[in-house]
């Protein structure tokens, strides 16, 4: 045993496990999964990577092996063996016979014969193929790294010890899963009476409703549940709140906007004993209610517009706004939630209409990260937003081992996998109706089978020239020139084309043009483009799955069905054949039977209403999920849900309806004391606007609301800023905007339960400075409706009623005036600072050596200073200096001038690269002229890059440095780059053309006037923010 | 300890309990929790201990609120703060701080052992073009490239046997800060900032600087992950002199100064007015308050990036370019209670010479050798030090042996070093680690660490032990399981703490 690597310490095997696998086979989490079982005492695993064989015909071979040799195998002998000869010798090839992924394949051997001598490493032509000594060299891709071949031998000479994987022997004695009962079969996994009957798992039932001594506050059944519980308590619940605070609260509960004036006026003075109801149906039947409510789904679906960190590829979803759409789409319709569920996960698999668009749903599946196109983790993202977003369980957690808290074993993830796994993404399918989606294809088809003709007719003819040429035959140099540029059988580019035309006789020479006119007009007239979404198929042929244990894709265990979750499912598990399964998956969850579904969106709508869910863990309902606070009132509410053919919009009804929901939010001391965390729901919960709410909130007190529904997603964040609602911005994952963050949108990475709701002084900072926030300020103080008031007292009184939906009393009107009054006083505006760097254009002058005319670029556009308004300019043409570069104008006198001014006296000396990226044209001239001695330095830049360091200029202050950029002969193609950045010697000192480029000082915001900063201070106040 | 009290899912409502619990006026605390003053902490402490909640959670009652007021780790340590220098893209170990003389024996000529598979081909031994010397008391070698840095190593610990687990940048890059290769979790500063909070509540908790753009992985280096998105790397791009560029929304272009003052003085009468309806309500006083520390945050967070504003001997000391700059930044933050500083050295991975080791490894200490040993030197000078933990690394090392031309990729050079995973050096100075030690040693070669090998995780590990936490506590629950930044492994080395 001296030569068996010591294995004395976790320590060590984590060392060798990761130095010494050769990392390219390690996909997945095999290493963390590894090390996760080693590092938790092998906890779980134990009963899913069972070969049923291995119980059945145990050998001398793999019986007792004590823990360290257990662990030794398992770190170094088993991942060499399953990286390395699993692929040939493996469950699914079984190359000369042999076997390797069993303690009784080894001992089989191969066809001829045995492949372990006895102790005897030398003799064992397993470890004699290693080494690489003889004929035969395995494995056949490489040698193994020596301390592989070492351990290979130390295990040989050990009497190549298998680990048995299900006795309580060894390492993996504590493994066994803790709901693995005593004489249970070995290598089941099995699921206790106890776990069959956790609360979640119970299928839902009417429970009964609880008696209440205050009858007369109850106006819905889901009243009772509430109230029984605050009077066991001796607690009475609030009064209800008056009908401002109700109105605002089911407004922007409902459509995420606050009521019109009008709305508020409406319901106040409404004395129809149904006021309310009717302002929930009018709210229910806003189409703005989708957007709303889409927005909570899509927090949960981890909704975004791109793929996350990518290399080089595009990172963009271009059509993942078609599954928003959808979504918002399923909201306003009120689609019932068993297809909202089905069609997310299958609508590919459904009979569909000319109504293609459930298509889209499948984003629900595909528009998560890509983790760099790794499928393992894909799929994963996959199990885990269904799983955690349709039945509020953490099945994720099972993937490397079996569950350690909930009845779900590693089989039962891979079970799932395999569903993922033979689910695959075909290109973006069209799915606007067959009268544009028809047309379109038939014309793509024709302009393509076109160019198809057109490309197979001019390379018969270049073949037919490329044979005269063979055949000698005399041809004009350019043409054999050209021939020479491109390979056989490709095709000449258009220039290589227009020189070979000549060769050609007429007809052919006609023929290729008819062809490019033809395609030219096909280019024109495309028909209306299709609207495309990201959907799903099923693989053709099935490919099986199994357990990759540990989550090791390299380590393959046994073969799982695909069918449902085992905690979920009749003790007949039946395996799922259609296809991928993925429809069997959606109709196991889309079920009435299945006790997860309803609950847990009963549990989320519940959430946005109150701020809290009944489970305050949305995604979890599992062993370390909460337990509900009303477990009867979940079941009562799951189970009208379902009765109601699981209409959403009835369940809103239905809350929003309750005496419950329409308390105040006022404290009460008593209560309070009783239960601070409003557990029971004594009182309504106050909350605040998140990002959405607010941001809609400001764009709608300014009157300039896009209502328009759906369509591509926009940029949020940059100036000109839209008006469309929040739900339609851009969601870069990998990057997410700062002001996303800051104001706690929901993390795109994965599903995401609920949101946070920190408070921190960027979010003031936003509404303070913001250049976003001051258009909104400008925008609303100067509204039509304000700017018609008569006096300062009327226009506060309209903004309090627009933006609180009340009047201001005397004290805030008192308030108001004195502000105006004392904020009025003129204020002088700050100096401007002087700048480093201007931006003109003029001439350099060879024989004065100097720069004998500046003019400045006057207008700043698209970041760029420009001569006007206008681009391409009358005069200028393309003049123009962005950050990293420009285009010089026509001629000399129009070279583009980047100035740079001396703030100091002292030697600058100047790094920096022009580069002149077209390969036409003729390139630039770039030159460094300095006002004191003249040209420093100068380069022609031609499709090149090139540096233009200068040291040692002396410079006083006042003093310019000129980065003068002129067309030379000719003037097309000049477009440049060229950064620079100028260091000060002996100090700590330097300008940066490119990270200190700006805007002109001049362009400096008009400050806002006293009636604007009052009316930015009311969009600041918490009255705005918080609903009572 | 609870798990209870981090959950996500409700880690705003515990708040309340937590207040509740205390029995202590709201205002104080609503106060206390925005304003981050020791109340909270100490209260914060008291109540864990009182509570049996594990010391050093944040309870989760701040997360509500503000997650960035400070609170007290599990025990105390001599480390308040982090600035990690990054050079990002992998610096060559045997070039740096690990010599190897028995590379310049077998220079050209195949080792005596079998080269271990990196990203791509390698060839002969590589024997460094670099001169390494001894220096200080500790006598600790040091290459020629690194004359500044190399004055300090009697403050620096230098870890000889780092490894990892692949060759690649991504997934290195993502253990390194996030201690997940693939996976989205939260990266080390935002842990950090997580457990301990920050100290000047006017200036993000943790602010990650890369001159010109992104490193490789983006934004993900700094993520979050599933903790609230106010605990993520403030981006910054130190060649920025524009405050607005560097904090979103600092500057108030609209107002004088005392315009805005006034404003806000009227914003809060309002607010006082709302609240007098609305009793103990802890996110209306802590809204309220976070109106004032913006106020103040746009002077300070001016001030702290205004490096102009230091001595001439101190710009002296620091030297030109850029990396200096971020340099004497991390200080003036550091000194400003900034929690967690990252500097990476460039856009991209600048460290990665797969060829002309010669050069490029030259011009690249050469640009931030003067800024780090003045960084060094300026905090000893300066007595924070000992309080703060400096960081040296890259996501990995390179072979001591040469890349093999690639084609497309080396220009058909050879001269230069894949990358290295197997093996490389990292150091640390100040915050309570034993100075002038070399912990660790790789193989006769370079190229796989041997003597007491410490994987990143044992990096982690001890990073958090050094600002006082126990890497297995700090835990945070997520969808179904309590995550840390170490997962399930690490150890902590303690051969490194003085």
């Amino acid at each position: 045993m001296s030569n068996i690597p010591k294995v004395t310490s976790l320590r060590l095997t984590v060392r060798a496990r990761s130095i010494f696998t050769p990392f390219h086979q390690r996909g997945g989490t095999g290493l963390s999964g590894l090390l996760l079982a080693l590092g938790l005492g092998l906890i779980g695993g134990g009963g899913v990577m069972l070969n049923p064989a291995v119980a059945d015909t145990p050998k001398p071979e793999s019986q007792k092996v004590d823990p360290q040799t257990a662990e030794f195998f398992e770190t170094q002998i088993r991942p060499v063996l399953a990286n390395n000869c699993y692929s040939c010798h493996g469950p699914a090839k079984q190359k000369a016979g042999l076997r390797l992924d069993s303690p009784e394949g080894l001992l089989k051997g191969s066809a001829s014969g045995p492949v372990i001598s006895g102790h005897d490493a030398d003799k064992s032509t397993l470890v004699q193929v290693v080494r690489y000594n003889g004929d035969t060299q395995m494995p056949p891709a490489g040698k193994l790294p020596a301390k592989d071949i070492a351990a290979i031998e130390a295990w040989v000479k050990m009497g190549a010890p298998w680990p048995n994987d299900k006795t309580a022997d060894g390492a993996t004695a504590s493994a066994a899963p803790a709901s693995a009962p005593a004489g249970a079969p070995a290598g089941e996994y099995t699921i206790t009476d106890q776990q069959r009957h956790f609360w979640s798992f119970v299928p839902v039932q009417k429970p009964v409703l609880p008696k209440v001594k205050n009858t007369a506050w109850v106006t819905s059944p889901l009243d009772n549940y509430i109230l029984s519980k605050l009077e066991a308590q001796g607690l009475t619940p609030s009064h209800k709140a008056d009908r401002r605070t109700l109105i605002r609260r089911a407004t922007y509960d409902l459509i995420g906007l606050p009521p019109t004036p009008s709305e508020v006026d409406n319901f106040v003075l409404d004395k129809s004993p149904d006021a309310f109801a009717k302002v929930v149906d009018r709210l229910l039947a806003s189409p703005h209610y989708g957007e709303k409510w889409g927005r909570h789904w899509l927090d949960v679906a981890r909704y975004a517009d791109s793929k996350g960190y990518v290399f080089e590829e595009d990172r963009r979803y271009p059509h993942a706004y078609n599954y928003r759409d959808w979504v918002i789409r399923a909201f306003n319709q009120d689609l019932p939630y068993d297809q909202f569920i089905t069609q997310q996960l299958a609508a590919d698999h459904l009979p569909l209409g000319d109504d293609r668009r459930p298509l889209a749903a499948l984003g629900f599946l595909t528009v998560g990260r890509r983790f760099l196109n790794n499928p393992h983790d894909i799929i994963d993202d996959r199990i885990d937003v269904t799983m955690r977003g349709f039945q509020g369980l953490t099945v994720g957690c099972a993937r490397c081992h079996d569950h350690k808290f909930d009845p779900i074993p590693t089989k039962d993830y891979y079970s799932l996998y395999g569903v993922f796994a033979n689910s695959v993404e075909p290109p973006p399918q069209p799915i606007s109706p067959k009268a544009i989606s028809e047309p379109y294809a038939a014309h793509d088809k024709k302009l393509h089978d076109t160019q198809n003709e057109r490309d197979e007719f001019i390379k018969a003819q270049v073949r037919s020239l490329r044979e005269r040429e063979q055949k000698n035959e005399t041809l004009p140099n350019d043409v054999k020139e050209t021939l020479a540029k491109f390979r056989e059988e490709t095709l000449p580019n258009g220039e290589q084309l227009a020189k070979l035309m000549p060769a050609f006789d007429p007809a052919t020479q006609e023929k290729i043009k008819t062809f490019d006119q033809t395609l030219d007009t096909l280019r024109k007239t495309y028909p209306p483009t299709p609207e495309l979404a990201m959907t799903m198929a099923d693989t053709t042929q099935p490919v099986k799955a199994f357990v990759f244990r540990r989550g090791n894709p390299a380590n393959q265990g046994d073969e799982v069905p695909r069918h449902f979750l085992a905690i979920l499912s009749k003790e007949d598990r039946p395996s799922w054949t259609n296809g991928s399964g993925r429809l069997e998956l959606a109709q196991a969850i889309a079920s009435k039977d299945n006790p997860l579904t309803a609950r847990v969106m009963v549990n989320r709508i519940w959430l946005q209403h109150f701020g809290f869910g009944l489970v305050r863990t949305p995604s979890d309902f599992g062993k370390q999920g909460e337990r509900p606070s009303h477990p009867e009132l979940l079941d009562y509410l799951a189970w009208r849900f379902m009765e109601d053919s699981w209409s959403i919009k009835k369940l809103h009804r239905l809350i929003m309806l309750s005496s419950t929901y329409q308390q105040s939010s006022d404290y009460n001391t008593k209560n309070f004391q009783a239960d601070p965390e409003n557990r029971l729901l004594w009182r309504m919960n106050r909350r605040r606007l998140e990002l959405e709410g607010l941001r809609d909130s400001l764009l709608a007190a300014t009157g300039h609301l896009d209502p328009k529904i759906g369509g591509p997603s926009v940029e949020l964040w940059q100036a000109p800023f839209t008006t469309r609602r929040t739900v339609y911005g851009v969601i870069e994952r990998q990057n997410l905007p700062g002001t996303f963050r800051t104001f706690d949108f929901a993390t795109p990475d994965s599903s995401s339960p609920q949101r946070f709701r920190t408070t921190v002084p960027q979010q003031a900072l936003f509404l303070m400075n913001s250049p976003f926030m001051i258009e909104q300020v400008r925008s609303l103080a100067s509204r039509p409706e304000v700017i018609a008031r008569p006096n300062d007292d009327s226009r506060v009184r309209y903004l309090y009623y627009l933006l609180f939906g009340r009047s201001p009393d005397a004290d805030e009107l008192a308030i108001a005036h004195h502000y105006l009054q004392t904020a009025a006083a003129p204020s002088t505006p700050p100096e401007p600072k002087s700048a480093v760097w201007h931006y003109g254009y003029g001439q350099y002058d060879a024989t004065t050596n100097r720069v004998t005319s500046f003019t400045p670029l006057g207008t700043f556009k698209d970041e760029a200073y420009r001569g006007g308004a206008e681009f391409p300019d009358p005069n200028l043409h393309f003049l123009q200096l962005t950050a990293t570069g420009g285009h010089p104008g026509i001629d000399a006198q129009h070279a583009a001038i980047r100035r740079w001014v001396a703030p100091q006296d002292g030697v600058v000396s100047i790094k920096g690269t022009a580069g002149h990226p077209e390969t036409q044209g003729d390139g630039v001239e770039a030159r460094i002229v300095s006002s004191r001695s003249g040209s420093v330095g100068v380069w022609t830049v031609y499709s090149a890059k090139v540096e233009t360091n200068v040291q040692n200029i002396t410079v006083q202050k006042g003093d310019t440095l000129d980065f003068v950029i002129s067309c030379r002969a000719n003037h097309n193609f000049d477009a440049f780059s060229w950064s620079n950045v100028i260091t000060l010697a002996g100090a700590n000192t330097s300008w940066d053309s490119q990270a200190q480029f700006v805007a002109p000082a001049g362009a400096a915001p008009k400050p806002l006037s006293a009636w604007e900063r009052y009316t930015q201070a009311l969009l600041m106040s918490n009255e705005f923010i918080f609903v009572d | 300890m609870s798990n209870h009290d981090q959950r996500l899912e409700d880690a705003f409502l515990t708040r309340r309990e937590f207040l509740s619990r205390m029995g202590n006026g709201f205002a104080m605390l609503g106060l206390a929790g925005v304003l981050g003053t020791d109340a909270l902490a100490a209260t914060g402490q008291a109540s864990n201990s009182s509570s049996n909640v594990m010391a050093g959670t944040p309870s989760a009652g701040a997360l509500a609120s503000n997650p960035l007021a400070p609170h007290k780790p599990h025990f105390p340590a001599k480390a308040k703060r982090v600035i990690f220098l990054f050079m990002n893209g992998g610096p060559s170990h045997v070039d740096t701080f690990d010599p190897k003389p028995s590379l310049t024996k077998y220079a050209g000529k195949a080792l005596p052992l079998e080269n271990l598979r990196t990203e791509r081909k390698t060839g002969s031994a590589l024997a460094s073009p670099f001169k390494f010397q001894k220096y200080g008391s500790s006598g600790i070698e040091v290459s020629e490239i690194f004359p500044h840095v190399a004055t300090c190593v009697d403050d620096m610990a230098i870890i000889r046997s780092m490894h990892a687990d692949v060759p690649n940048h991504e997934p290195s890059l993502l253990l390194m800060n996030c201690g997940e290769s693939r996976m989205i979790r939260p990266s080390m500063g935002s842990w950090v900032t997580y457990g301990l909070g920050t100290e000047n509540q006017n200036l993000p908790g943790f602010i990650a600087m890369c001159p010109g753009g992104y490193p490789i992985q983006e934004t993900q280096n700094w993520q979050s992950g599933f903790l609230p998105g106010v605990l993520a790397g403030t981006y910054i791009d130190p060649r920025q002199t524009d405050i607005e560029k560097i904090v979103e929304n600092i500057r108030n272009h609209y107002s004088t100064s005392e315009e805005q003052r006034a404003q806000l003085d009227l914003v809060q009468q309002l607010n006082q007015r709302h609240l007098q309806h609305r009793q103990n309500d802890a996110q209306l006083e802590s809204r309220i308050q976070s109106f004032e520390l913006a106020y103040r945050m746009q002077t300070e967070a001016t001030d702290a990036f205004d490096v102009d504003k230091e001595s001439q001997a101190t710009k002296d000391l620091y030297g030109p370019g850029v990396f200096a700059r971020q340099c004497l930044i991390a200080r003036r933050l550091a000194e400003r209670g900034v929690r967690f500083i990252q500097l990476y050295h460039g856009a991209g991975q600048p460290w990665d010479s797969h060829d002309d080791i010669e050069p490029n490894h030259r011009r690249l200490a050469g640009e931030c050798d003067q800024g780090i040993a003045a960084l060094l030197k300026d905090l000893k000078q300066r007595g924070m030090l000992e309080e703060t933990l400096v960081i040296w690394g890259g996501e990995f090392g390179r072979t001591p042996v040469v890349e093999l031309p690639t084609p497309g990729a080396n220009a058909g050079k050879q001269n230069g070093r894949d990358h290295n995973h197997y093996g490389f050096t990292m150091w640390m100075a100040g915050g309570g680690v034993k100075a002038g030690t070399v912990y660790g040693a790789t193989d006769e070669f370079g190229f796989a660490a041997q003597d007491k090998p410490m994987h990143v995780h044992d990096l982690h590990a001890t990073i958090l032990h050094l600002l006082g936490f126990d890497h297995t506590k700090l835990t945070y629950r997520y969808a179904g399981r309590d995550f840390r930044l170490t997962d399930v492994y690490g150890s902590v080395v303690k051969e490194l703490i003085a």
